[in-house]
């Protein structure tokens, strides 16, 4: 058994709202292994993207923050502006959802991959952009010496996007975000990057923490799934376990939600909405959605342990 | 995804002139204009080469003449070379001028992008000091500096840059409040980039576009300053020639000999005409998207 490379305990994220706080994110827990693809999963608005962002501590001064986000001996949430800008890039680095604006549009695209190893490898600026050319080979760009003094506007979005993973792969990380990597991309493409990412991970032995909403993502690439439900973690364990035997009832209605070759059945919604969060229920938060009953859902159910875990009632015992 | 590039691979400095030389094509008032202020630029460095005569000579015999062969654009009051003058006062001008503009250029970015990448009380208490600044007319505030520290170069210099500053910081100020929303700061701070960085490396270009455009208007306008500082006599001490002392000595003779001031109130005509023609130029060239 690995240790894992960092361990996220009964992390919570609240925002004022209206002079309340508001619990976006609602104590959750998980583990990230090394080289491995954990997926966080859920519908908009349940916390993926925060929790997320919170791992390097890249949220505005007016969240709250709880628990811990322990990478290595280091609590992240605890470290200064100065310590988290080490880290960040260099060990951690995250790459965004839309690779049309996450590129600055004045700095030709070599330019913006050698400016993390200058920074924090002290490469020179020519060793810097040698290292880059090699990276664009890595991400698989053709004509990479041609594209280091193109500008952001001369790529397609696939190219933008690859760039964006050559980006934070440049300093060699040990964990790379990706939040909706491929959302804004279209169905070949968004394979192409998926199938370069899953690559990558195997050559360099890195982690990936990818957060989707699209299930067939998940089943492409995932080692690992975590469903979140309105800022917690509703349901964690291997993929094949969550696509075969989805236990918590906001999974397996997830599930019924997309079309399957290798099952026929009725596609369904989901139901109502994510609370607002001003107003979460009380317990379980997928209570008033939730087709099973059980008489203990208005307490806060917890992830039972195990590396298949639930947070259901109904489920107590039987995962 | 492969394309086929039958274009031969260019070397990056041979496409960058050619893409300038096409832009030149393609903007040719901008370049009649950058012509017209290189050769200003030219003129008054090489004034000493040109100038017919000694600018500060004095003729009593030839005064308040004509143009003549002799004087190319005529005499002033004291039968000084007025073509002469007006290369030496480009000098003066010029040099003031785009001194104070680049200052003002730098700090007033520098504090604009500080105040709107920070917001919160650092906008408040920058964007006031600003809006302190802005609330004088730009003459009297110069005015104002002038006459307390005293009428030299350095002063006049610092003078027109308190004075045009401020319009730099709210220029700046405002694309950076909509830049630091954009992903590309976010996906900055997640690469462990510093503020101080993404402000100076990431933020500032993408306002130059807008800035420079602005810094050549704001040049032309630090030289009209100039022009008027010296016009009510709060220039730099005579008899250095400038544009604006020139003008202000015609004055007196304007109805017999009214060439006196027309000559240099022309060149500075020219000065500025043609650094409005180059910032609409440079507005094009810095920015990427229509550099093609």
């Amino acid at each position: 058994m690995t240790s894992p490379l960092m361990q996220i305990e009964d992390l919570s994220i609240s925002f004022k709202i209206d002079d309340e706080w508001c619990r976006a994110v609602n104590g959750i827990s998980f583990d990230i292994m090394p080289n491995e693809t954990l997926c966080i999963v859920g519908e908009s608005g349940c916390g993926k993207s925060i929790t997320a962002m919170s791992l390097m501590k890249l949220l505005p001064d007016s969240a709250k923050l709880g628990g811990s986000v322990m990478f290595g001996e280091r609590n992240m949430l605890s470290l200064s502006e100065r310590e988290l800008e080490d880290v960040r890039g260099s060990r951690i680095a995250m790459i965004f959802q839309e690779p049309m604006t996450s590129l600055n549009p004045v700095l030709t695209v070599g330019e913006q991959i050698a400016e993390p190893l200058v920074l924090h490898k002290g490469m020179s600026w020519s060793a810097a952009r040698r290292e880059a050319r090699n990276l664009l080979d890595l991400v698989r760009i053709p004509d990479a010496q041609k594209r280091l003094g193109q500008y952001p506007h001369e790529l397609s979005g696939g190219m933008r996007q690859r760039v964006m993973i050559a980006i934070g792969l440049a300093c060699r990380p040990e964990i790379l975000i990706a939040d909706e990597p491929t959302t804004a991309l279209d169905v070949t493409i968004q394979a192409q990057v998926l199938a370069l990412l899953e690559d990558i991970r195997k050559e360099q032995g890195l982690s990936i923490v990818m957060i989707t909403h699209d299930l067939g993502v998940v089943a492409n690439v995932a080692d690992r799934v975590a469903v979140m439900y309105a800022g917690e973690m509703v349901e964690t364990g291997p993929v094949e376990a969550i696509f075969d035997a989805p236990s918590h009832p906001y999974t397996q209605a997830l599930l019924r939600t997309v079309p399957r070759a290798d099952a026929a059945f009725e596609l369904s919604p989901i139901s109502g909405q994510v609370p607002p969060i001003q107003a979460m229920p009380d317990g379980c938060r997928f209570s008033p959605r939730c087709a099973e009953e059980h008489r203990a859902c208005r307490v806060t159910p917890k992830l039972s342990p195990g590396p298949h875990s639930v947070a259901c009632w109904a489920r107590e015992g039987a995962a | 995804m492969t394309t086929v590039d039958t274009t031969p691979p260019a070397s990056e400095t041979r496409s960058t002139a050619a893409s300038l030389l096409r832009l030149a094509r393609k903007n040719k008032l901008s370049t009649f204009g950058l012509v017209m202020f290189v050769l200003i630029l030219l003129a008054a460095v090489f004034a000493p080469l040109i100038a017919p005569h000694d600018p500060l000579a004095q003729n009593i015999v030839d005064r308040l003449q004509d143009r003549s062969a002799e004087y190319p654009l005529g005499t002033d009051k004291f039968g000084r070379d007025t073509f002469s003058r007006i290369l030496y006062g480009l000098r003066v001008s010029l040099l003031i001028g785009l001194t104070s503009t680049a200052l003002a250029m730098v700090l007033g970015c520098a504090l604009g992008i500080i105040a709107g990448y920070r917001g919160g009380w650092i906008d408040t208490v920058i964007m006031r000091c600003m809006d302190m600044l802005l609330a004088f007319p730009t003459l009297i505030t110069g005015l104002f500096i002038v006459a307390v520290l005293g009428a030299n170069f350095i002063n006049i210099v610092l003078a027109i840059t308190v004075t045009i500053l401020p319009k730099f910081a709210r220029v700046a100020r405002a694309p950076t409040i909509a830049l630091k929303e954009r992903e590309f700061v976010e996906a900055a701070r997640a690469l462990g980039y510093s503020d101080t960085r993404i402000m100076s490396i990431h933020i500032a270009p993408n306002i130059m576009g807008e800035v420079v455009v602005l810094a050549s208007l704001w040049a032309a306008y630090a030289i009209r300053i100039e022009a008027y500082l010296s016009f009510i006599g709060l220039g730099v001490a005579p008899p250095t020639p400038t544009l604006g002392t020139m003008i202000r000595d015609g004055f007196n003779n304007i109805l017999d000999a009214p060439y006196v001031s027309i000559y240099p109130g022309f060149a500075v005509l020219l000065v500025v005409l043609s650094l409005n023609l180059v910032g609409d130029g440079l507005r094009d060239a810095i920015d990427p998207k229509l550099r093609d």
